[in-house]
């Protein structure tokens, strides 16, 4: 899988936006230059979780808790400081009056929780293993 | 041929700059020693408010996240935010040329044109008299020297019931900055519960900044981007260089760049400094009738250490503590943060325990927004994409309080000079710094009555982080004033006891450091000692 698809994945997870061939770039840059280099067995576990990218939330959030400075969670990292850098995340992220606010807090507050914990359950019993 | 001049300056921090400007505005033949790196990478950043930047500047990721995205921080590191990209050649070169090894103290150093004064937050506090007097400054010298320092550079700010703690009695002060519609809350529920939050040791006020609100020597007032960490329009933030490029013009001073000071030597007639060249590693010897260290107060540590190897084998140390306190405001909750404000602290809360106009910790107000969120959502114990929606639902409710606290000398805070072959300059400075139990449950306590008070001001602690040791960039103490004259102190006109012309204008002799910014003291400071060096002529 290419770093376009890659960047791609990870800016419809972080925030359902699709990145463009300069995003890909940067974000390719940036892997090479930053220490966010893979393993072979970590790539290999990382390509299969682009391919369910379902499952990039709770991996994330279980790696949040097992070990934040993990390479999977760098990267995603990395796409969220390219996402926030870009006109396209602007409204989203400087818009502050919204409609049900309260309910909306409620509702992500209530998905990190279950993401939390159905991740640390994914992590101890994928990700670790392949870290060991 | 030898370059010789009256004045040598070391170091073009706030310290340097101010003591220069002072001993050229006297016609002293001054030169400035100085590595002096400044930004390689040029950026162009649209004069526009922050929110219209994000909206339409497709290369707004040069400059937030830096070429290569270099700017991005990695690891569990909380200090220093403000240096972002567009600053990072604050730090350059600093690991290379002043090594330092510790496990318990990460200071921030800089070679830079203008030393740390490039990521300064602005804050201008002037010390009380008892601050004053507790630091081993001439209280009178020093009050005058604080006006002629505010007419310099610029200060805006007001006298309200934080003025005693802040103010004193500066004269030349601009009107404060505007308060964003987030502080206007805080500032409005201070007045509505004034008596009661005074009765708990509270006191608030806008916070003294060097950030012009009107024209002054051809800086303009501050246009109110929000773009205060990225770029400086107009000038309207003072920071040392500004002063520097003033210098340069001037006939009596000369500046020297990619000069590392090394040593001295005082003579009988003269003073012998040996620099070594950044750029070619070789070392010249320049001479001088007086010497005026402004290296900050671990660059100026190294250079006394290393020219008295026989003696000095450790100094004292005192780096001001620092914690963050995330709260949440329930009043800005879903609301416009507004489009015109300012990056710095804009509101402070002292804490009076002992209510004798003394303040004991001091919380300075942020809100969060130019910084970006995904520096945020790193702190998060959740996944990034829940994170960044939270962030971007509650930011115009965050509030961020910097909790500084008073630090005073104690035998676990020390450095050391270890000669080291391996390093560019021969050796390494090893620090020790730990606080004992007690100073932790005074700031422990503190802390409890700050957030305490931050809840009847509407805003509710979340999360304290400690960024560790040296994040507050408030360092002092290695040769405390004593008029006793003790080896490694400092006479009280900033003398080097057991010298005759060595002075030292940074924050080396300061005996305590008060929970407040010390920038604006040092500046008044260096003021005070390049007038006793033009006065011992």
């Amino acid at each position: 899988m290419g770093y376009k698809e890659e960047i791609n994945i990870l800016w419809r997870t972080l925030l359902n936006v699709s990145a463009d061939e300069r995003v890909a770039q940067r974000y390719q840059e940036a892997v090479e230059t930053l220490p966010y280099t893979l393993t072979p067995k970590e790539r290999k576990v990382w390509g299969q979780l682009l391919r369910h990218a379902w499952l990039l939330p709770y991996v994330d959030a279980g790696l949040a808790i097992r070990n934040s400075q993990h390479p999977f969670r760098k990267r995603m990292y990395l796409a969220l400081a390219l996402l926030e850098a870009h006109p396209s995340s602007a409204d989203f992220l400087l818009t502050t009056r919204r409609r049900f606010l309260t309910a909306r807090v409620a509702l992500i507050s209530l998905r990190a929780c279950v993401r939390t914990v159905l991740g640390i359950v994914i992590v101890t019993c994928i990700i670790h293993p392949v870290r060991v | 041929m030898n370059k010789r001049h009256d004045c040598i300056v070391v170091g073009s921090g706030p310290s340097g700059a101010m003591a220069a400007q002072t001993l050229v505005e006297h016609g002293v033949d001054t030169a400035m020693l100085d590595v002096g790196y400044t930004s390689d990478a040029k950026y162009h950043i649209p004069d526009l408010p922050f929110t219209d930047i994000r909206r339409t500047d497709p290369s707004q990721h040069e400059y937030f996240l830096g070429k290569d995205c270099t700017g991005i921080p990695t690891g569990n590191i909380h200090t220093a935010p403000q240096i972002t990209p567009p600053r990072l050649f604050t730090t350059h070169g600093v690991e290379h040329w002043l090594p330092i090894e510790s496990s318990t103290f990460h200071p921030y150093q800089s070679l830079a044109y203008g030393g740390l004064g490039n990521a300064w937050g602005l804050a201008c506090f002037a010390y009380t008299p008892d601050e004053l007097h507790g630091i081993g400054l001439d209280v009178s010298r020093t009050q005058d020297a604080y006006t002629t320092i505010a007419q310099r550079i610029g200060i805006s700010g007001e006298h309200d019931d934080g003025g005693p703690y802040a103010l004193n009695h500066v004269e030349y002060i601009q009107p404060a900055a505007t308060l964003e519609p987030s502080m206007q809350h805080i500032y409005a529920a201070y007045q509505r519960r004034r008596k009661t939050i005074q009765r708990h040791g509270g006191r608030v006020g806008k916070t003294p900044l060097a950030l012009l609100t009107q024209h002054l020597n051809g800086r303009t007032p501050t246009p109110y981007t929000d773009m205060d960490f990225w770029t400086n329009p107009g000038l309207s933030a003072y920071r040392p260089a500004i002063t520097l490029n003033a210098l340069k013009k001037q006939r009596h001073f000369t500046y020297y760049s990619n000069r590392l000071v090394l040593a001295f030597a005082e003579k009988k007639n003269e003073i012998a400094v040996t620099a070594q060249h950044t750029d070619t590693d070789h070392t010249e010897t320049m001479y001088c009738t007086r010497l005026l260290l402004a290296a900050g107060t671990l660059g100026t540590a190294r250079v006394i250490m290393r020219s008295f190897p026989n003696a000095a084998h450790c100094l004292p140390l005192l780096s001001g503590t620092y914690h963050y306190l995330a709260c949440i405001q329930p009043a800005m909750f879903g609301k416009d943060p507004g489009t015109r404000k300012i990056s710095y602290s804009q509101l402070t809360l002292f804490l009076d325990e002992a209510g004798d106009g003394n303040a004991s910790a001091t919380a300075m107000l942020y809100t969060y927004r130019s910084l970006l969120l995904f520096r945020l959502a790193n702190q998060l114990p959740i996944n990034y994409a829940d994170a960044i929606r939270l962030l971007a639902y509650g930011s115009s409710s965050l509030v961020i309080a910097g909790i500084h606290h008073a630090e005073h000398p104690s035998a676990q805070k020390y450095i050391r000079r270890i000669p080291d072959a391996s390093r560019a300059t021969a050796d390494v400075l090893q620090a020790t710094y730990t606080l004992n139990a007690a100073e932790r449950a005074r700031h422990r306590q503190h802390e409890r009555r700050i957030a305490s008070i931050l809840l009847r001001l509407g805003c509710i602690p979340m999360y304290r982080i400690d960024p560790g040791h040296g994040s507050s960039i408030h360092y002092g103490g290695t040769l405390p004033f004593d008029p006793t004259g003790a080896p490694y102190t400092l006479a009280h006109d900033g003398r080097l006891s057991g010298t005759r012309h060595i002075y030292i204008a940074d924050g080396s002799g300061f005996r305590y450091l008060p929970p407040k910014g010390p920038t604006f003291t040092l500046m008044a400071n260096a003021h005070v000692v390049a007038t006793h060096v033009i006065n011992s002529r």
